[in-house]
């Protein structure tokens, strides 16, 4: 039986930090995609908010509900009309050393020629009193191209993203 | 290196109440149903084997954008489907150890209706059987959809 999850591509954030990680020519030739991401950002900021976009397209058509749980208590949110999905939190600058986030977004059907939706769960943990979390996220393109890139990036004031962030990108295939 | 996620079978159909995954071979360690498609409202669950008997429960929480929630079932409920929406549901469980014959069997899902709600539920079976048929099963009909089911290995 043929392998149906594989590694597409990597990335691993180098010294200095970078703007974002991207994955460019996905290949069109799977069911789903997964991505494994563990970010962390360079900016001491409060609200360290961890976003994906899709083929470049910064228009206005994304949206999420977001079911999360803080320690203290649990919320729901919904963002519409947003120029990308906020995935959950990333760790900044001012949270313990070496820790980073723990993200796992699972996109249906990249392919296809419907609206593109993702899953996205993910933990934030610095063995503090002050910061620390679990999400999940139901998020939209409202877009009917095949997904060929991804972006992932911190957008709490444009932050780097950290060394030692890493993003994996797979492909599940039921063919 | 040795497959370690694949494909056990897939179904792509439209309408009906339930999907059927029969005869499942023991040979993997876990399994991961993967539902993507539409619905109509009501409550979708999770059966195993044909067993019909009160022998389920499950814990799910849930947002819908403006409010969380978090109930206790007795039956294998993996998601409530909200009326009055029309869009995809993505749903992902994970059954582990589905083939010992030693303990109960427990599962995790996470659903999903982007313009809707997001969830997360886990379903407890109490019966020590191989779990070797698996049937997801809606109060709502099921729009068109995609449901496959992959087989993970730990070995």
């Amino acid at each position: 039986m043929a392998t149906t999850y594989k590694l597409i591509d990597s990335v691993t954030v180098g010294s200095g930090g970078a703007a974002n990680m991207e994955f460019t020519n996905i290949p069109q030739i799977y069911t789903d995609l997964v991505l494994k991401i563990s970010p962390r950002q360079t900016a001491n900021v409060n609200s360290y908010q961890f976003s994906i976009r899709f083929n470049g397209n910064s228009s206005n058509i994304y949206s999420r509900r977001q079911l999360m749980g803080y320690g203290a208590g649990v919320d729901s949110q919904t963002q519409t009309n947003t120029s990308s999905i906020f995935i959950g939190f990333d760790q900044s600058s001012s949270f313990t050393a070496n820790t980073f986030g723990n993200f796992e977004v699972y996109i249906p059907n990249y392919t296809s020629s419907n609206h593109k939706t993702l899953s996205a769960d993910s933990v934030t943990e610095d063995n503090t009193a002050s910061v620390y979390g679990i999400s999940l996220v139901a998020g939209l393109w409202a877009n009917t191209s095949a997904i060929t890139s991804i972006l992932l990036q911190d957008i709490s004031g444009g932050s780097n993203l950290a060394q030692y962030s890493t993003a994996y990108l797979y492909g599940i295939s039921n063919a | 290196m040795a497959a370690t996620y694949e494909k056990i079978a897939t179904t792509t159909s439209s309408g009906g109440t339930s999907i059927s995954f029969t005869s499942i071979p023991s040979t993997y360690t876990d399994l991961q149903l993967v539902f993507v498609g539409t619905t109509g409202a009501g409550i979708c669950q999770v059966q195993y084997n044909g067993d019909t008997a009160s022998n389920y429960s499950s814990t799910l929480m849930w947002g819908d954008g403006s409010s969380a929630s978090s109930q206790r079932y007795t039956v294998g409920w993996v998601f409530v489907i909200p009326g009055g929406v029309n869009d995809l549901v993505v749903q992902r469980i994970n059954i582990q150890n589905y083939a010992n014959t030693t303990t109960y069997k427990t599962s995790i899902a996470r659903a999903d209706i982007s313009t809707a709600s997001t969830s997360k539920s886990a379903q407890l079976w109490r019966s020590t059987s191989a779990i070797n048929r698996v049937d997801l099963i809606s109060s709502g009909t099921y729009g068109s959809y995609t449901a496959t089911l992959y087989g993970i290995k730990a070995a």
